[in-house]
């Protein structure tokens, strides 16, 4: 039989580094969850991108056990990994503070196909496109379906 | 004692709340939590590098708002801590807490109240060093205990007959935690200190280390320079995908690889130095 889910979880925490500081403690120690296995868990499975902001949604059981899902990095770190700047344009329209190709743009897209709720890369590259416009970088040339 | 600033920012239209997570964690921001489908979202950073202009600045362009709280570090795990299941490793070891009362078929008990501190038996890295443990011999012998957590290693050490363990972690409330549970058992043979590398001065006829895979690397050296002629090297908090990696490793650095045990994803092995 399935146990019973008491909730779910959603935090974005730096792989290979999750300890009991918040979020994680007192998101999951409010509802009964060793931390520590989690921390223990979500750190081995995270251990190739240490550093990295990586979202997670963990399911709470009624017995306190949990399962996770880690998804991928955020669209807009992996630009301003990609625009290697460290930070985004607080005017973001005026003050163009970097530049992105649309091959990177496309890595990204295609990186974050799994989360988005996309069809096709092209409608993935433009959600992508539109953070990175938010966030003040420049798309350089054209887009590959207005050549 | 941390304390810690939370930042509630509410008001997120659709596509905000991961470019504020870009725009936060570059500023310094730890961790998030997502709430309401997306729509709120808690960003957490150390008091000490909390800037409220800087804060201001960044979240203004965005018609968001947000309110600020403290947060003092307490233990988040005290819940869960209050009434966990005892673990008995065959009939070896028994881990348990002061509140369990009943009676262990065991050769040795260990409490521990672990107060946010890692190392209850619950995890199969624990249980599976602990069960490791048993077919080495330990009278007399110096020992290296490297992430020590609660200090279950170093407590079934020197129950075990070691007699000179130390115990290292990076973590304030592990030194604090390990330093009272080494009391409860009555163990005499310990010493805790607190250390971000397994360097010390001296050299282990056993080292245990149950960490994980980066941090066993970047200490596989200090680890092999570190144990005596013949020595033996217990390692954990490492997956079955890092088998490969971590053998080679160690045998490339002289050691002779014996074991890998195997729970369910996890792994713990055993190497060897040459006599």
């Amino acid at each position: 039989m399935a146990k019973e889910i008491s909730g779910f979880v959603k935090l974005q925490v730096k792989g290979g580094q999750a300890n009991p500081a918040p979020p994680v403690g007192p998101a999951l120690g409010s509802k009964g969850v060793n931390i520590m296995e989690f921390c223990k868990q979500f750190n081995a499975r995270t251990q190739d991108k240490p550093g990295k902001v990586l979202p997670v949604l963990i399911t709470v059981y009624s017995d306190k056990s949990f399962d996770f899902v880690i998804k991928t990095a955020p669209a807009s770190i992996q630009l301003l990994e990609a625009a290697k700047i460290k930070k985004g344009s607080k005017e973001s329209n005026r003050n163009k503070v970097g530049k992105v190709t649309w091959a990177q743009v496309e890595a990204i897209a295609q990186d974050k196909m799994p989360d988005l709720n996309c069809f096709t890369i092209e409608s993935a590259m433009k959600m992508v496109a539109g953070t990175a416009r938010s966030m003040g970088l420049t798309i350089e040339g054209s887009a590959p379906w207005e050549n | 004692m941390t304390t810690y600033k939370e930042i509630e920012i509410t008001g997120l239209k659709e596509g905000q709340l991961d470019l504020l997570v870009g725009l936060l964690s570059e500023a310094g921001y730890s961790g998030f939590e997502e709430l309401e489908e997306g729509h709120i979202l808690k960003a957490f950073i150390d008091d000490s590098d909390f800037d409220q202009a800087l804060l201001q600045d960044l979240l203004e362009p965005y018609g968001t708002h947000f309110t600020t709280r403290d947060l003092e570090e307490q233990n988040w795990n005290a819940l869960w801590e209050s009434n966990f299941e005892p673990v008995v490793v065959d009939d070896f070891v028994a881990i348990r807490a002061d509140f369990h009362k009943q009676a262990f078929n065991t050769e040795f008990e260990i409490l521990i109240t672990p107060k946010m501190s890692f190392g209850t038996g619950h995890h199969a890295t624990t249980y599976m060093m602990v069960s490791q443990m048993r077919h080495l011999e330990w009278a007399g012998k110096k020992v290296l205990d490297f992430g020590t957590g609660t200090g279950i290693l170093a407590i079934l050490a020197n129950k075990l007959g070691a007699k000179e363990i130390l115990a290292l972690d990076n973590d304030d409330w592990s030194i604090e935690n390990a330093t009272e549970n080494i009391l409860s058992n009555n163990c005499h043979h310990i010493k805790v200190k607190k250390a971000h590398t397994a360097a010390t001065d001296g050299h282990y006829e056993i080292i245990l280390a149950n960490i994980n895979r980066n941090v066993i690397i970047a200490n596989a050296e200090i680890l092999t320079q570190s144990l005596a002629t013949g020595g033996d090297l217990l390692i954990s908090g490492l997956l079955q995908q890092d088998e490969a990696d971590i053998k080679n490793l160690f045998i490339q650095l002289g050691l002779t690889y014996l074991t890998t045990v195997y729970k369910a994803q996890w792994i713990a092995m055993h190497f060897k130095a040459a006599k």
